[in-house]
């Protein structure tokens, strides 16, 4: 009569243990991932992106040009890939320099010195040969130029769009969530290791089920994180992102998909957990078995 | 006994693991079927697009499809063909669907339909707010001013400008020079009348305008190419 009310018992703890391996999961994912400034840099390695941002810049330059009739050699001889590139890492740096609230406001700027110096001799140069008159009219061009060019550069660079992230309020709650972070992992590993210590005192007295438990919730979790993932990315489910410009389209689905796939390799190992749990039970019972 | 007692509890090891499945599974949609519901319309506007992937055609830009066509005849094949009534056809983002001429400057330029900085590279954008050439309202068309627009400033009140198009031709006259800044959109805007309004930057050394320059042009022909049996007819 005892054997029915502990059986729900066990039910019970273990489907408790798979929301509370999900819970860890997921938050480690959040930890080690999602909110990680190395997740970002290999996103910006794998998709290419400073490629990317160079050539929306040399296209930016080049039909400037068309209505400017300042040439692009003006603006790329000195902004390269190394610049875009340590412009990318800068943004994301700064992002987490806020975000784990080293910073209390983002702040993300580049050094255009060597562009600014470009565009002034063009200027210059251009004033001299056409004997173009340097007075206030010359200098707001002037100003205006470089103006519109570190704009545009700024927003290029800024693949992930922190900035806007940022002026929108968005990064302000993430630093929250990431200020939590911590706390929330470390209760998800403290209840999964209650509840599983549950499990075994349950268990005490027919230890040979504790794998079984523990494997069945392990493979449960892997189970029910891995479907999805699965499916997303079978269907290729990010691919339909709306913003089509092949820069922010490579961050945000490059961004999307490692972390599917990085959650999806997490769930295949909770999963051969629970089989090495249930293989471990099945030897268990055939070695009593065999003893008996 | 011991032994038949472990074979009855084989079965119900299975179906303990088949049943925790199912259980968390329908809890798991419990849970989330709220926040779901919540984000589903952002979802699904985040991540609706079907369009092509980027392609050659498209400069690396997704869903835009850029087609060229030199098939249109730059010049009329013969009055019998033509008529004042007839069917225009609608292009598609990206067409080339036009060319646009101007004798008296030496102007002749492809039109596409819609404007992006990639179709400008390679003619002028008709904007898709405007009405397809041959039908009543305002066509707009722009350009480059350091491309093919540069010599649009010296057309002059009185001057023909001709549409040429797959399915017709269509001639203007220009009747007004104007000028005014881009934020001003009285000259872009659908009107009543049949007008061409052609615009541009204004040329300016070192740097960009805020102000453009165009030409409305007032219909002065409509002549549409006739199907073989209907022409015949």
């Amino acid at each position: 009569m005892k054997r029915i009310p502990h059986y729900f018992l066990n039910v019970l703890f273990t489907l408790f243990l798979v929301f509370s391996l999900i819970c860890t999961e997921m938050t480690l994912l959040m930890q080690r991932s999602a909110l990680n400034v190395n997740m970002f840099h290999v996103v910006v390695q794998q998709e290419g992106l400073t490629d990317k941002a160079y050539d929306k810049l040399e296209t930016y330059f080049k039909t400037r040009a068309n209505s400017t009739g300042i040439p692009e050699a003006v603006f790329l001889r000195v902004v390269d890939k190394e610049m875009i590139y340590n412009g990318i890492m800068e943004s994301v740096t700064q992002s987490f320099e806020y975000l784990n609230g080293n910073t209390s406001e983002y702040q993300f700027t580049m050094d255009f010195t060597e562009m600014e110096q470009s565009v002034t001799e063009f200027f210059e140069e251009y004033a001299d040969v056409n004997g173009y008159q340097k007075d206030d009219i010359y200098q707001e061009k002037l100003t205006a130029v470089i103006e519109e060019s570190e704009k545009e550069i700024l927003f290029v660079v800024d693949n992930f769009k922190f900035t806007m992230l940022y002026e929108k309020g968005w990064l302000a709650k993430l630093r929250q969530v990431v200020g939590y972070l911590n706390v929330a992992v470390t209760v998800c590993l403290a209840v999964t290791i209650v509840l599983a210590v549950i499990i075994v005192f349950l268990n005490k007295k027919k230890m040979i089920n504790i794998p079984y438990w523990l494997g069945l919730s392990a493979f449960t979790a892997g189970v029910l994180v891995s479907v999805p993932c699965f499916w997303v990315t079978h269907t290729n489910y990010f691919s339909g992102f709306v913003v089509t410009d092949p820069q922010i389209f490579s961050a945000v689905v490059g961004y999307l998909n490692l972390l599917v796939n990085r959650a999806f390799v997490m769930a295949v190992v909770t999963i051969c957990i629970g089989i090495v749990g249930f293989g471990g039970f099945g030897a268990l019972c055939l070695f009593q078995r065999t003893e008996e | 006994m011991a032994k038949s007692k472990q074979k009855n509890h084989a079965p119900v090891f299975i179906l303990t693991a088949v049943f925790m499945l199912v259980l968390s599974a329908a809890v798991s949609a419990g849970v989330l079927m709220i926040p779901y519901e919540r984000f589903r319309t952002y979802l699904h506007i985040a991540f609706m697009n079907q369009m092509p992937a980027p392609s050659e055609q498209s400069n690396g830009v997704t869903g835009l499809v850029i087609t060229e066509n030199d098939q249109i005849p730059t010049e009329q094949t013969g009055q019998g063909t033509l008529s004042e009534e007839g069917n225009i056809i609608r292009p598609s983002f990206g067409d080339q669907y036009a060319v646009l001429s101007c004798e008296k400057i030496g102007l002749s330029v492809p039109v596409y339909w819609g404007s992006s900085p990639e179709l400008l590279e390679r003619g002028a954008c008709q904007t898709t707010s405007s009405v397809v050439i041959g039908e009543t309202g305002n066509v707009v068309i722009d350009a480059h001013v350091n491309t093919f627009f540069s010599d649009l400033n010296q057309i002059q009140v009185g001057d023909e400008v001709v549409l040429y198009t797959e399915y017709g031709i269509f001639t203007y006259q220009a009747k007004e020079l104007v000028t005014f800044e881009n934020t001003e959109k009285k000259y872009v805007l659908p009107s009543v009348e049949d007008k061409l309004t052609l615009y541009t930057c204004q040329a300016q050394v070192l740097g960009t305008s805020t102000t453009r320059v165009g030409v409305i042009c007032d219909m002065v022909s409509r002549k549409f190419y006739q199907a073989g049996e209907e022409a015949q007819r």
